[in-house]
């Protein structure tokens, strides 16, 4: 369907401030996602791009305006996920921010919390960081342990250990799922708080990934305090607060098809590219019929998940099965960018091995390590695992597991 | 980040993919009446019968407009309605030509001659009649331009020598379209069958017969030959066609056999719990119905693009949609058996039909790795 004039308008305006906006590569390593952001120097330069592009006017169409947003705007939410694809600006720093906390505090956040942290939030003037995890609750989250006690003043204490914490070296504050009540069942105890990171008690520690790489961390608590605004929502709620966060970090709230299907195009190119450009025999990998085989394989499955991703919105068509494609789309594409590294990997034969500090490493190392890095995606938000029982329990109508 | 390759731009389907309030209709009445008369005791009364599907079956889709809706009087196919339709067809398994007679009557639609539309598209339309285009040689020769049956001018008429195979229901249909080669290039000429020598062949798979023809020398007039110019469009169309059926058909199987397995697994127990509750049957089960919405997401997309202006992109759907349906109906009729256990390996269980249903499909108009090949040279040029 073609664009109004007025969005196509916005579009080619927005591109030819790409254009001219996009900053070349900095003299540094840059992350391939907000998932490794390691360096002060990394961070810096990708808080600078996002601030000027919301200074711009092109961060915040899902924010209304009072709160610092640019007021509800799907089509142009849409447009510019999309064109920063299409221009390959880099990722947004603030990811956690945007995707995951933002959505919930307008959700669920008071007038005052909403005023106080969302423009900073859009602008990237103060980074969010997610605290749910713990060393013994990950696919069983509600078994997690923190706890918060709340003082004779209102205020909160709390204590505990969250890790897999990506960006905490840089956040200013924290979403984060603790224990409050006594006596009820696990679910019903737990509340969520917007925590912030630089009260006393509170220590960062980094954690290294499988790849090398740092980016995450694991965060204790320690008496740490928190004023009596930090609770949102209700005590108690934080089970049914949580949920909703993981709804908007596993995409299952709506996010653009056209986005899922330039980031297909810009991943599936990659792979095609590196086929073409590996030699192979007196050839290239392109040439090669078997490998040519699972390239094909690979473009049939994310094509497949792109048109997935459009379908959902065409609610007419899935009246049988509403829920299947929201609850699949993270699964379904997580686990095809880990068989497209992967294979990539296997394209490049011994050279694989070589790690983004040789020179002479092909594609600068990049698919070796975009391969580890794939498994953040596999088990980060809901392992595939998690995600296969609650498609099986939510869509089929399997009995539950546990 | 790495340098990116073009890749071919695909046709992408409106928002609501074109699915409209008279979509949900056609589905839903499909859907009454195949439940009233289409079941598993019916396909096991068939099993034995020598004709393979009801006499009743075809005048029903006919007043039930399955056959108007495949075979247009203004010749504008609704891709989607029969795309949703066979689905409906494939999840019953209902024994019945009508997909082949369709796809047979799009052929002569584009290229038949006035006389040869007038003649077999009214009793068609009506549910009386049969066709069939032979698309199958032996040696797995599908491809148009690969096809080893020879026609040669002879005098005002033309002599055909050649054989095909797994000709879906070509044992009963009234008359059959046979594509050949001649000097001139492709030459399609519509038989009845009784001229031809046709032998029903024993399949694994008794909802859908198919038959094996052969010819030698036969004599034909210029009246049996379809309009030359229009023959190759009129089938490539054809086979475009005849694939997207078989993709949404496979769709269909998916899901059958993901509802009769999702539901024993809700009531088989074993160590005191339904086995449903047990990730190694629950998360296989996922897969399956992951697997099938993704390939219902390509069937719906290549159906809406081969109603539009690009025939190559529509072309490139089909054959992802038959490549992943294919592959997701295997792996769901495999993980049915298993899934269903002791019980699963005997022809009491339902899931054996869509078990060989799959299996039967699947090498129709193009393996899994020839499709592989046609979209590799897509993306990467060369053979």
């Amino acid at each position: 369907m073609a664009e109004s004039d007025a969005l196509a308008e916005f579009r080619r305006t927005l591109r030819g401030w790409l254009a001219g906006n996009v900053p070349p590569p900095p003299p540094f390593k840059l992350p391939q996602t907000f998932l490794e952001v390691e360096t002060e120097a990394q961070f810096r330069w990708l808080q600078a791009w996002q601030q000027r592009l919301y200074d711009a006017g092109y961060v915040g169409f899902d924010v209304p305006e009072e709160y610092g947003g640019r007021g509800i705007d799907p089509a142009r939410q849409a447009i510019v996920a999309e064109e920063l694809i299409e221009a390959r600006a880099p990722f947004l720093v603030n990811f956690i921010a945007l995707h995951w906390a933002g959505p919930t505090i307008l959700l669920f956040g008071t007038e005052a919390q909403k005023r106080r942290l969302l423009r900073p939030l859009l602008r990237a003037d103060e980074i969010w960081c997610q605290g749910f995890s713990e060393p013994g609750a990950g696919s069983d989250l509600a078994s997690l342990q923190a706890r918060a006690v709340q003082q004779a003043d209102g205020s909160w204490r709390v204590t505990g250990h969250k890790v897999w914490t990506t960006v905490a070296h840089f956040a200013r504050w924290m979403i984060l799922l603790a224990r409050t009540e006594e006596g009820v069942n696990k679910y019903a105890s737990l509340s969520y708080f917007l925590c912030p990171m630089e009260a006393p008690g509170v220590s960062v520690q980094p954690l290294v990934k499988l790849n090398g790489e740092g980016g995450f961390n694991q965060v204790l608590f320690d008496d740490a305090p928190m004023p009596a605004d930090a609770l949102l929502g209700e005590r108690g709620q934080g089970w049914n607060i949580a949920m909703a966060t993981l709804m908007f970090e596993r995409g299952a709230a709506e996010r653009g098809g056209k986005e899922r299907a330039a980031a297909f195009f810009a991943q599936l190119g990659a792979l095609v590219a590196v086929a073409e450009r590996t030699p192979l025999g007196a050839g290239t990998v392109a040439e090669d019929p078997v490998f040519r085989q699972r390239v094909a394989a690979l473009w049939v499955e994310g094509q497949a998940i792109a048109l997935s991703a459009m379908r959902a919105s065409a609610t007419a068509l899935n009246a049988e099965r509403p829920l299947a494609l929201p609850l699949m789309s993270k699964l379904v594409a997580s686990e095809w960018a880990q068989r497209l590294a992967e294979l990539a990997c296997e394209m490049l034969g011994p050279e694989a091995a070589l790690s983004l500090e040789d020179p002479a490493a092909p594609f600068g190392g990049e698919w070796p390590r975009a391969f580890m890095n794939s498994f953040g995606m596999t088990i980060g938000g809901g392992t595939s695992q998690i995600l296969r029982n609650i498609l099986g329990e939510r869509v089929l109508g399997l009995p539950k597991s546990k | 980040m790495q340098p990116r390759s073009p890749l071919p731009l695909l046709p992408l389907p409106p928002a609501d993919f074109g699915y409209s309030e008279a979509h949900a209709q056609i589905q839903a009445s499909a859907r009454r009446w195949l439940a009233e008369h289409a079941s598993a005791a019916e396909l096991r009364r068939l099993e034995t019968d020598p004709v393979g599907y009801a006499p009743s079956t075809l005048p029903a889709l006919a007043e039930l407009g399955w056959l108007e809706l495949g075979c247009p009087a203004d010749g504008a196919m609704d891709h989607l309605s029969v795309a949703l339709l066979a689905e409906e067809q494939g999840r019953r398994l209902l024994p019945s030509p009508w997909a082949s007679t369709i796809v047979a009557a799009a052929l002569l639609a584009q290229a038949g001659t006035p006389e040869q539309r007038e003649r077999w598209l009214p009793p068609l339309v009506a549910g009386q009649a049969t066709l069939s285009v032979a698309f199958q040689e032996p040696r797995g020769v599908w491809h148009p331009e690969q096809l080893r049956s020879r026609a040669v001018r002879q005098g005002d008429g033309w002599q055909l020598t050649g054989s095909k195979l797994a000709v879906a229901w070509g044992q009963r249909a009234d008359a059959l379209l046979l594509p050949t080669r001649s000097a001139e290039g492709l030459e399609l000429f519509v038989v009845e069958r009784g001229a031809l020598e046709v032998v029903a062949e024993a399949t694994i798979d008794s909802t859908r017969r198919s038959a094996r023809l052969g010819f030698t020398g036969l004599e034909l007039t210029e009246r049996e030959r379809l309009e030359p110019s229009a023959a190759g469009a009129a089938l490539g169309g054809a086979l475009r066609l005849a694939r997207l059926l078989l993709a949404a058909e496979l769709v269909g199987v998916s899901e059958a056999v993901l509802a009769l397995t999702r539901d024993y697994a809700c009531l088989r127990e074993q160590f005191g719990k339904p086995i449903g509750a047990f990730q190694a049957v629950k998360h296989p089960l996922v897969d399956v119905l992951t697997e099938l919405e993704l390939s219902r997401s390509l069937v719906l997309s290549a159906a809406l693009a081969c109603g539009g202006p690009d025939e190559a992109g529509a072309d490139t759907l089909v054959a992802m949609a038959r490549w992943h349906s294919a592959e997701g109906a295997l792996r769901a009729v495999q993980h049915g058996v298993q899934l269903h256990g002791g019980y699963g390996f005997t022809k009491d269980c339902d899931v054996h039909f869509y078990f060989k249903r799959a299996l039967a499909s699947r090498g129709l108009l193009g393996t899994n790795v020839e499709l592989g090949a046609e979209l590799a040279r897509r993306l990467f040029g060369g053979s």
